[in-house]
């Protein structure tokens, strides 16, 4: 490897690894299960890695990746034609302008994260470990624990809303706005 | 969250991959219409994206404790005395997502060589500890990891690797060769994105591409391979090598070099059949060159039928029995199963060794992208199968594959077998093999069955 790949390695991964929460986030938004994120995810960083040396400006990193992740997002859709569970290009470029606006704040809302899961009552907290825990199939658990797959789902959208409010007002302490 | 509960019900069936297509459209409509819903829903996937990485191995949050009170990140926070401290200790290693106090060391570095790392500021000697938990960023170099348990990892730059127990680590990119000899380090796994190889007794390498391609080499020993969500696990000897595709199906890659001999025998891979679906006899499968030309029939080369007559070729260098592309561009051969069936396995076979110049082997390599496509109506052809409905079910290149650095390195007969983890690659009525050139196939077999509800 030559220094020049050296540099464009170099430079390529600090500048992924800064971003990747933030497009993961994105991409989340786009895509209508954690699995279907991981694919599209993989296939963003695929096209970054090979076309990293068409970007003019390091600067220009987070607003290019943002713009493959959505690329990649809608071919996604198109070869999942029969699912329809995709939303469309209009709703898709407002989350990708207001996700990018959002994705400046990452590390601090990464870090927010962590102080607020540990806020939870045990049993949320309990149950975000188990189903999140790599491999772990939500319809399954709800078996195995004896519940129906709707309610585990439903536990999980309260407490992802605790969390994203206690991220929110986490962040607005930290700027003094609370 | 601002929005209303029923919003939000939307808003949560949605991201948990259960709303119904009504469902999706009035989200749709209604989050284009209303910036502080799009927020909510914004802020609720997030934080669904990001749970997975504060969970930790064995589906326990990950520990850490604040060193001190404060609201910034941890690469502003850095500057404090401890962290400071952690970050001279820890040489170039982030600490990304933990700041732990009380860290428990499970490695140390043992040589380290033009070692470039992600952190330019990164200042690591040999013999400095690693923690259970960090994440190690080289871009450049080599970095051997010498483990309590006895195991030693070496890492080749570009490559991102957590440490998690004494016998146990996270590859995210790269390659990671490990060697594990000792009875303290049976057990040792390395897992990818997409798969956990867990070491028998011996010494292998994992790679991990930027998409997500998983690599397993076994250079002695044995190593299990298990995928995520499979209950069955694989097992690979000294030799053996394999790919796992990113995807949920897992789609495995293994690839064999043959006996040499017209029986086509490989240490796990069946050989030519007449017994597999797309067999001629059979007449269920039609097969055609959709792009490029084939070279000429019959005196310098077999026409396409070769590939479904259910053998290889009968010698080493038999252009006759051989389907190869005669232009350097390669082309594409389509395969009609007839109707969409369930495929369990995709085999293919090549042979060829010059009859004088024993390296003259180039033609047996395989380097192909094999499409599925499970419409009747097909997808326009003249579009890269890319930028069209085709499904990507595997990319093959023998030559990586076997690690073929001189021309004897290349196995002179060889079989490539596409499988699933699950056992079922997809449900598909046409395959695609966009080929390179010119490599001599003497045989494809599609193993399939019709699904019962298609009978």
């Amino acid at each position: 490897m030559d220094s020049l790949d050296r540099d464009n390695h170099d430079q390529f991964l600090r500048l992924y690894v800064e971003n990747e929460e933030a497009l993961r986030g994105f991409v989340r938004s786009l895509v209508p299960t954690l699995e279907d994120a991981r694919e599209v995810m993989q296939e963003t960083a695929s096209v970054l890695w090979r076309k990293f040396g068409e970007l003019d400006s390091p600067g220009d990193f987070r607003r290019w990746a943002f713009g493959v992740a959505r690329f990649e997002a809608l071919a996604f859709r198109r070869d999942r034609a029969r699912d329809r569970h995709v939303f469309g290009e209009d709703l898709i470029s407002l989350l990708e302008a207001e996700a990018a606006e959002a994705g400046e704040q990452s590390d601090r809302e990464e870090q927010a994260l962590q102080g607020c899961l540990k806020k939870l009552p045990s049993t949320q907290r309990e149950l975000v470990e188990v189903a999140y825990a790599p491999g772990v199939r939500i319809d399954e658990l709800a078996r195995e624990s004896g519940r129906t797959p709707m309610a585990l789902y439903k536990a999980l959208h309260r407490i992802r809303m605790a969390l994203a409010d206690c991220i929110q007002r986490a962040l607005q302490q930290e700027e003094g706005l609370a | 969250m601002k929005s209303g509960d029923e919003h939000m019900d939307l808003v949560g069936r949605y991201l948990s991959g259960r709303a119904t297509w009504e469902e999706k459209e009035q989200l749709e409509k209604l989050m284009l219409e209303d910036p502080q819903l799009r927020a909510d829903f914004l802020a609720c996937a997030r934080v669904d994206a990001a749970l997975p990485g504060a969970v930790g191995e064995k589906g326990g949050l990950v520990e850490f404790e604040s060193v001190a009170e404060t609201g910034f990140p941890w690469r502003r926070w850095l500057p404090t005395a401890v962290a400071a401290a952690l970050l001279v200790l820890a040489g170039g290693l982030l600490w990304k997502n933990q700041r732990p106090v009380k860290p428990r060391f499970v490695a140390s570095f043992g040589e380290l060589v033009d070692c470039r790392w992600l952190d330019s500021k990164a200042r690591v000697v040999e013999g400095d500890a690693i923690a259970s938990g960090q994440r190690i960023e080289l871009s450049a170099g080599s970095a051997e990891v010498l483990f309590k348990s006895g195991a030693k990892l070496k890492l080749v730059g570009p490559a991102i690797v957590e440490t998690r127990t004494d016998k146990s680590v996270f590859l995210t990119l790269g390659e990671a060769h490990l060697v594990a000899e000792s009875a303290e380090s049976k057990g040792f796994v390395i897992e990818t994105p997409n798969s956990k190889f867990v070491d028998i007794s011996t010494a292998f390498t994992a790679t991990v591409s930027p998409d997500g391609l998983s690599r397993l080499e076994v250079s002695e020993g044995e190593v299990d391979v298990v995928l995520d969500g499979v209950e069955k696990v694989r097992r690979l000897r000294a030799g053996g090598t394999l790919y796992v595709e990113p995807g949920q199906r897992k789609i495995v890659t293994l690839i064999e070099a043959g006996d040499e001999t017209p029986e086509f025998r490989f240490p796990t891979i069946a050989p030519p059949s007449r017994e597999d679906y797309a067999d001629q006899a059979a007449g269920k499968a039609k097969i055609r060159v959709v792009h490029g030309e084939l070279q000429g029939e019959p005196k310098l080369g077999g026409s396409v039928l070769v590939l479904v007559d259910g053998s290889g070729q009968s010698k080493q260098d038999s252009p006759r029995e051989s389907a190869f592309f005669k232009s350097r561009s390669g082309g594409a051969i389509l395969m009609d199963l007839g109707r969409a069936i369930s495929i369990s396995r995709i085999n293919s076979f090549s042979w060829h060794q010059h009859e004088e110049i024993e390296e003259h082997r180039e033609r047996a390599r395989q380097r192909f992208v094999l499409y599925g496509f499970a419409e009747d109506e097909l997808p326009d052809l003249e579009l890269p199968p890319r930028q069209s409905a085709w499904t990507r079910i595997a990319r093959v290149n023998s030559d990586q594959f076997f690690r073929v650095n001189k021309r004897l390195d290349r196995p002179a007969q060889q079989a490539c077998s596409i499988t699933a983890a699950n056992g079922n690659i997809g449900r598909y009525r046409y395959l695609l093999w966009e080929v390179k050139p010119s490599t001599f196939y003497g045989e494809f077999d599609v193993y399939g069955t019709v699904d019962e509800d298609q009978e």
